[in-house]
């Protein structure tokens, strides 16, 4: 019972991990094969949650704890503003014992929040010292374009720190349309950083495993 | 169902399509468009619970002493002078008068709000329901009185109430209150659409209305757009993204955020829906508060202090708003300052095991503050900011859910003493939409147990009990909600 427990809840893992390397489709042309990809046909993915959340943020732009999201400076977004819509139980003010099994309709809002402010704490950081997460832009210039070695190098970092891989061909190609605006002329390096960061961080490939 | 789900998704991919909204076109539009059909037809619904035990027979349905006609009974039993009860002019309804603060703790408390005066204000569209509920246990007493003790397939009546009145509204269902009135219902066949949204931080909600709007240093609203759509991209076409496609879970995560989003924030629901006023919302956020504060400021005074007025503020917001047709607020356990005293007990109504009469008071007090100046509001506002509509009051309910009533005795001759949980109680429903000024049902002088009605006729008979499945039956009827095991209650009707 316990090995068919254990099969069952590393299935989708394992069907995650064979297709994590298509051998070889990196020529940049969008194929990562991943329409060899079998779905996952129980697709019992988890909620990462507010407090796993708030840590993963922490840890991977490597902020302090109140320097993940404060709503309107009146108190963490995470633990006291937003627990509920972030996956939280709050057995003592509202007797909720157990955290709701699904998202709320608030939920993808408030993420959005979260990771934003987040991602705008690190890229002032970055900018005003130091530089510990986007170390490869030059904050007084615009945005690197697609290709150059500082995008390409900022988008693997933050791959790597919220997703703990490095991203596919297609995917550096799809966040290249962050460089620029509308109109196509470059954007801010800030304004980069802040952009790649969130459209990373709030992809369900973060919030979900 | 089908029918329904399918004219919801409809709705949501004609909203997405126009780049716009059913709810933005209807919001800052006052006359801007007429009521759809739906509109016009919808009933509200405003559940106040009064956590811990809220006993009718100390609100409005007393017995006096004279009517015990045995004075060594009347002093074992929870009854009023004669002297103390009042039935003003033109009510069918009565209640005890103002309750002098004695005890150990007499002193700590603050009494701001008379039952009488509501009672004479109100008493044409106060609906007194007798019953006899099935648990003495707080969250199991708290979730029966939401779902009828399972009558309706185990669907609350805010579900139930989301399903018939809110497959076109984006949050049809909010609950803000505790323990055993936010549990979901059990009938898995729910849509989605129906379950409720826990709002734990009513102050606090109008931030999730929008993802951008007041984060410091964020982007322009153009590029985070367009980092939006990169990231759709990105989700659809990363391994992880193909590997769970069919995962629910991560469907329902994806369609808020695809379809639902875009409307709050076009909507722009945060500047509506914010409580805080522009002295505590500094400027460099750029959040407005809602246009209608100073209206819910003038009727809820201590909004910013006490969690039960922050919550029904909300949810005149939500239901003015559209986004909402049914809204739950709950007392909370921890005790509420006014200016010097306490303005609520510790632990709500079940501080009657301490002290009944003093925690019935002013907690019946302090619950029919909020009942009186929802009234006030829903009288004053027009649905949707549309005259046409009518005021929001014509088409609204108030029910004061509780989880049982307390004993209705007392040591001989106590004027202070405490009681335990009691099967045997009542309920107040507040609406235009039911046979106001009446109570349904009655009570035993020479035990102060309440006793039931035939809901098709109104006719009151000792020894018939009325259960939570008639009052969810009641409400129901009242509101269009049909189920075949609906039991008629049709002489409560207006």
């Amino acid at each position: 019972m316990i090995t068919r427990t254990l099969l069952h809840s590393l299935l989708p893992a394992l069907v995650l991990a064979s297709g994590c390397r298509d051998g070889g489709s990196g020529d940049g042309t969008g194929d990562t094969g991943a329409e060899e990809v079998q779905r996952a046909q129980r697709g019992e993915l988890q909620w990462k949650r507010n407090a796993a959340l708030q840590r993963d943020l922490m840890r991977a732009l490597e902020l302090p704890e109140d320097g993940v999201c404060n709503e309107l400076g009146r108190g963490s977004c995470t633990r006291e503003v937003h627990h509920i819509a972030l996956g939280a139980a709050d057995p003592l003010r509202i007797g909720l014992y157990e955290p709701l099994p699904d998202t709320l309709v608030s939920t993808p809002i408030v993420l959005d929040r979260v990771v934003m402010s987040a991602c705008v704490n690190r890229a002032n950081l970055d900018r005003g010292g130091a530089p510990v997460v986007f170390t490869e832009l030059d904050f007084g210039e615009k945005a690197p374009a697609e290709g150059d070695e500082a995008f390409t190098a900022t988008v693997t970092a933050l791959y790597r720190r919220l997703l703990s891989r490095d991203p596919e061909p297609d995917e550096l190609t799809l966040l290249g349309g962050l460089a620029v605006d509308d109109a196509g002329e470059p954007v801010s390096a800030h304004d980069f950083a802040v952009l790649t960061c969130f459209a990373i961080g709030t992809s369900s490939e973060f919030l979900f495993f | 169902m089908t029918t329904n789900i399918g004219r919801r998704q409809m709705l949501l991919a004609m909203a997405g399509a126009m780049g716009t909204t059913a709810l933005g076109s209807a919001l800052g539009r006052a006359t801007e468009r007429e009521g759809s059909t739906a509109d016009k037809d919808r009933k509200l619904l405003f559940i106040l619970c009064a956590t811990g035990g809220a006993s009718i027979v100390d609100s409005f349905l007393p017995v006096t002493r004279t009517e015990v006609d045995d004075d060594a009974l009347a002093d074992t039993l929870n009854v009023y002078d004669d002297a103390k009860i009042i039935t003003p002019t033109g009510s069918n309804i009565r209640c005890p008068g103002y309750v002098e603060p004695v005890g150990l703790l007499g002193n700590l408390y603050e009494l701001g709000f008379n039952l009488d005066g509501f009672l004479a204000k109100h008493h044409r569209w106060m609906t007194v329901l007798t019953q006899e509920c099935t648990s003495v246990n707080h969250n199991v007493g708290q979730y029966r009185s939401v779902t009828g003790a399972g009558i309706n397939r185990g669907r609350t009546i805010m579900e139930a109430m989301a399903l018939r009145h809110g497959e076109d509204l984006i949050i049809p269902n909010c609950n803000m209150a505790n323990d055993g009135y936010i549990q979901p219902g059990i009938d898995a066949s729910l849509p989605a659409f129906a379950q409720a949204e826990i709002i734990a931080s009513p102050l606090g909600f109008a931030a999730a209305m929008d993802g951008v709007k007041g984060v410091l240093g964020a982007p322009d609203r153009k590029l985070v757009e367009r980092a939006r759509g990169v990231r759709e991209s990105l989700d659809d076409a990363s391994m992880f993204g193909k590997t769970f496609a069919d995962s629910p879970r991560r469907q329902r995560f994806l369609g808020n955020r695809r379809e639902v989003q875009p409307r709050l924030e076009a909507a722009q629901m945060m500047d509506r829906l914010t409580l805080l006023p522009p002295e505590l919302l500094d400027p460099k956020y750029g959040v407005m508060s809602s246009p209608l504060l100073p209206t819910l400021a003038s009727k809820f005074s201590n909004l910013l202090v006490d969690p039960w007025e922050s919550q029904a503020a909300l949810s005149v917001l939500l239901a003015y708003y559209g986004l909402s047709c049914v809204s739950t607020i709950g007392l909370r356990q921890e005790p509420t300052f006014g200016n010097e005293k306490l303005i609520t007990t510790p632990i709500a109504f079940d501080f009657s095991h301490n002290d009944h009469r003093m925690a019935q008071y002013l907690m019946w007090g302090h619950v029919l503050k909020a009942v009186d100046a929802l009234v006030d509001l829903l009288q004053q506002l027009d649905y949707l900011g549309d005259p046409a509509l009518g005021k929001m009051w014509d088409r609204s309910m108030i029910y004061v859910a509780t989880e049982f009533g307390r004993d209705k005795t007392r040591p001989a001759k106590a004027e202070s003493w405490g009681t335990g949980h009691s099967l045997n109680n009542g309920t107040l429903i507040v609406s235009p939409l039911l046979k106001g000024n009446r109570v349904f049902g009655g009570i035993e002088p020479s035990t102060c147990e309440t006793y039931g009605f035939d809901g098709s006729t109104g006719e009151a008979t000792p020894g018939r009990n009325c259960s939570e499945s008639h009052i969810y039956s009641a409400i129901a009827q009242a509101l269009d909600i049909e189920f075949p095991e609906r039991i008629d209650m049709s002489a409560l009707l207006a």
